[in-house]
């Protein structure tokens, strides 16, 4: 597809391209960090050593920001190859907060995870994927609530969908705010510390792979008290394919 | 110890994995096109043979061919090692291929990997990085 032709499917194209030609520097430099972490051209300092651990973390990031832009560009294009598998739901929405409780309670918050009774044991779906659109939104509400807690809640509807609500007690989101909480990059006017693992693409990423997974994503109420996100998925029971 | 022959057109990465894989005891040599690496493998016949998807001139069919054939004359173990790995299906390679590898490969699990294929003739698999 040319620049003429279609300007914006030549600039995805270009961006995917990009995105697996970065991997190449990127490997070149996590291999030698961790060459030179281990010692293995010579003993470091101390000094030297934390220098090398902080091309690591960064170097790390880059590479999960890689991931997730490339990741969001190819859900949102419907190029996603997604695998229908068994998985137990009540152990990956315990898998996904367990990732993210030492940060949270890091800044002091509780980080709480449950899946009602509704829930079947046994779904069907791509259980990477859907973990890592749990771990997008879990990334983003532990980055964004100061004090409090989060809560992940899945269950089961009548309309046999697994839905997850994820509750924080942020400070809510404002009216101005809304239109621009799925963009891509934007953080808004706080900017907080994002964690290594969370590449600023929290909320598009997880919005991008629920619907290329058949489902949706939305924020369900906000206020000064905090705001809950809810996701719904159609997916099967295991016992039912 | 392993006999590797590297094929992979970027210089920086060739010099970082030969230096991981050597510090390891292995032996490596080294290719940044086809007909080098054919040459490489007729004078040492490698036991394994990590391969880059986009070489310079590289179409998907000479790829092929030069799987099949580097597996015929060495019957080395041949590890794609990709920052593309949707290539695979188009390059038409399973046969030839022992194991897919995405990069960026972590250390770890590439001397985990090299060290499984001197011992065993694994089904081919695709490891994400």
């Amino acid at each position: 597809m040319s620049l003429q032709d279609d300007p914006y499917a030549a600039l995805v194209g270009m961006l995917r391209q990009m995105g697996h030609d970065m991997r190449v520097p990127l490997n070149t430099i996590l291999s030698t960090a961790d060459m030179l972490e281990q010692g293995m051209y010579d003993p470091l300092t101390p000094r030297q050593k934390k220098a090398v651990d902080r091309l690591q973390r960064n170097s790390q990031r880059l590479l999960a920001m890689l991931d997730d832009f490339i990741t969001t560009i190819k859900a949102n294009a419907g190029d996603l190859t997604l695998k229908q598998e068994p998985f137990d739901p009540r152990a990956l929405v315990e898998a996904a907060a367990e990732k993210v409780r030492p940060f949270a309670a890091d800044k002091g918050l509780i980080l709480h995870a449950s899946t009602g009774a509704g829930v079947p044991a046994r779904l069907l779906g791509d259980e990477k994927a859907l973990t890592r659109a749990l771990l997008a939104l879990l990334w983003n509400a532990a980055a964004y609530t100061a004090a409090g807690e989060v809560a992940l809640r899945a269950d089961w509807t009548a309309n046999a969908e697994w839905t997850v609500a994820l509750r924080d007690t942020g400070r809510g989101i404002t009216e101005e705010e809304r239109p621009h909480l799925f963009e891509p990059f934007w953080r808004g006017e706080e900017r907080p510390q994002i964690p290594t693992a969370c590449a600023g693409l929290g909320l598009p990423l997880a919005r991008a792979l629920c619907e290329a997974m058949g489902g949706r994503l939305m924020l369900e109420t906000t206020s000064a008290e905090g705001s809950t996100f809810r996701l719904y998925l159609p997916l099967s029971r295991a016992e039912d394919a | 110890m392993a006999r590797i022959l590297i094929v992979e057109d970027d210089l920086d990465l060739i010099e970082t994995y030969t230096d991981l894989l050597t510090m390891h005891g292995h032996e490596v040599r080294s290719a940044i096109r086809l007909g080098e690496a054919l040459k490489a493998l007729e004078e040492v016949p490698p036991q394994i043979i990590m391969l880059d998807l986009q070489l310079p001139g590289a179409r998907a069919a000479t790829l092929a061919e030069f799987a099949q054939t580097a597996k015929r004359v060495s019957g080395a173990a041949i590890i794609i090692v990709s920052g593309h790995p949707e290539m695979m299906s188009s390059a038409g390679l399973l046969d030839a291929v022992d194991l897919v590898l995405v990069k960026p490969v972590h250390n770890p699990d590439l001397l985990s990997f090299v060290d499984r294929m001197i011992t065993m003739q694994p089904a081919p698999a695709v490891h994400q990085g």
